[in-house]
């Protein structure tokens, strides 16, 4: 699993790494049915707390990304990824909607938008 | 379930007493113990290990009660204390000896494996050794007798960085195990940052709080801004410092800041020793500095 997480980023750590396990799943580095690392384990390998392993892990089983088998592990689910890139597909343009309409109230353009969120991406 | 539970610990040291501690230390989790000096750690601890007799209060372990099973409890028991315990005038490898006979699961090839890897010279006394390289020694110890239950008083002060972060890396291998616990009482907070579940922050012989690191995270938050917001939002804020520029404090209640302050307030992570700094601070009260 290749998963980047950073120390600096106002984002917290369950969080961020909830993010990077969707992408994996979101494009097919992660298949459907392939085990993730024990909790234990991808806390050491990350260099970050249980607590927080085990947290991303809950909230990624709750949305129904994976699913845990006592006694066994934690899996990707047999799940509808087109249906699910449609579902944060839908979520991106309403949130692109809101943004446009806020912009325009100051008189900004789509140019400087797209800048903002460039300088935004590197200082991320 | 719990690794260790104190209930109602009472103990009177003239100057100094610890009152009414209540705490339960995680089973598979490593706990940070937070504190300045002089705060009660160390004296926690040595309750916990029995080496004190306190006058209230009771300590199970490992679901026994200390006082009852005192001596198998401290065979499960790794212990890391920043102070010199050894008999100076022995090498490692002599007290490779006492230690077989000492420790019921003692693995002399894990002991020897240790000291090499933590470049501990296994031959030369131990008055000889450096404070560091003790240490190093007395790590390679607790973790050479199958303890479930790691108890580490200031274990990094005297290491150098390099030696820190491999530490923490042996004790987070350690934890793939779920029967494995570990406390860590350390005033070198950024250790805990990284590594700790849950973190407990002892003050004046009292604990002050007892929390799931990330919740604690969350829950502290470091607010700045304009002075004249300080008087309004006095309830939301804790330990306040006011200079020419404006304010900085702690809050427990960031939504609340943002919703009635907007822009004019900016709210940041703490780090824990931020958080200490606040917490004794808004025990002083207000400093207009």
């Amino acid at each position: 699993m290749d998963i980047k997480l950073s120390n600096r980023s106002d984002v917290p750590i369950y969080e961020q790494l909830k993010n990077e396990i969707i992408r994996l799943i979101m494009t097919g580095a992660l298949r459907p049915g392939d085990p993730l690392l024990s909790m234990r384990k991808l806390a050491k390998e990350l260099s970050i707390s249980i607590i927080t392993t085990k947290r991303a892990y809950q909230d990624l089983e709750a949305a129904g990304y994976v699913y845990s088998v006592v006694g066994k592990g934690t899996y990707v689910s047999e799940q509808n990824n087109e249906n699910r890139r449609e579902q944060l597909l839908i979520e991106v343009e309403k949130k692109l909607e809101e943004l446009l309409s806020t912009a325009k109230k100051i008189d900004l353009s789509t140019e400087e938008l797209v800048e903002m969120m460039k300088v935004m991406e590197e200082d991320q | 379930m719990d690794a260790v539970t104190v209930k109602g610990l009472d103990k009177n040291m003239g100057r100094f007493r610890l009152k009414d501690v209540n705490l339960n230390i995680r089973k598979g989790y490593i706990t940070g113990l937070i504190g300045e000096n002089g705060s009660g750690k160390s004296t926690l601890i040595h309750h916990m290990l029995a080496l004190k007799k306190q006058d209230g209060g009771r300590i199970s372990i490992l679901d026994k009660d200390l006082e009852m099973e005192r001596e198998e409890l401290l065979n499960r028991i790794g212990l890391v204390f920043a102070e010199d315990r050894f008999p100076q005038n022995i090498s490692p490898k002599r007290l490779n000896g006492l230690l077989t006979i000492y420790y019921n699961n003692w693995h002399a090839d894990t002991f020897f494996a240790y000291l090499e890897r933590f470049n501990v010279d296994a031959i030369s006394k131990v008055k000889f050794l450096s404070t560091g390289e003790k240490v190093k020694l007395s790590i390679a110890i607790a973790l050479s007798h199958e303890a479930e239950l790691l108890i580490l008083d200031e274990p990094t002060s005297n290491l150098d960085p390099t030696f820190r972060m491999e530490l923490l890396d042996i004790l987070q291998t350690l934890m793939i195990d779920e029967d494995v616990t570990i406390l860590f009482s350390t005033h070198i907070t950024t250790d805990l940052e990284k590594v700790a579940d849950y973190i407990v922050m002892i003050d004046d012989g009292e604990v002050l709080f007892d929390m799931d690191k990330d919740v604690l995270f969350e829950s502290y938050r470091k607010v700045k801004g304009d002075r004249q917001i300080v008087d309004d939002a006095g309830e939301l804020l804790i330990g306040t410092t006011i200079n020419a520029l404006g304010f900085e404090a702690m809050t427990k209640e960031p939504q609340a800041l943002d919703e009635l302050y907007g822009r004019k307030v900016l709210i940041e992570n703490l780090t824990i020793d931020e958080m200490m700094y606040f917490i004794k601070k808004g025990k002083r009260g207000v400093d207009n500095g």
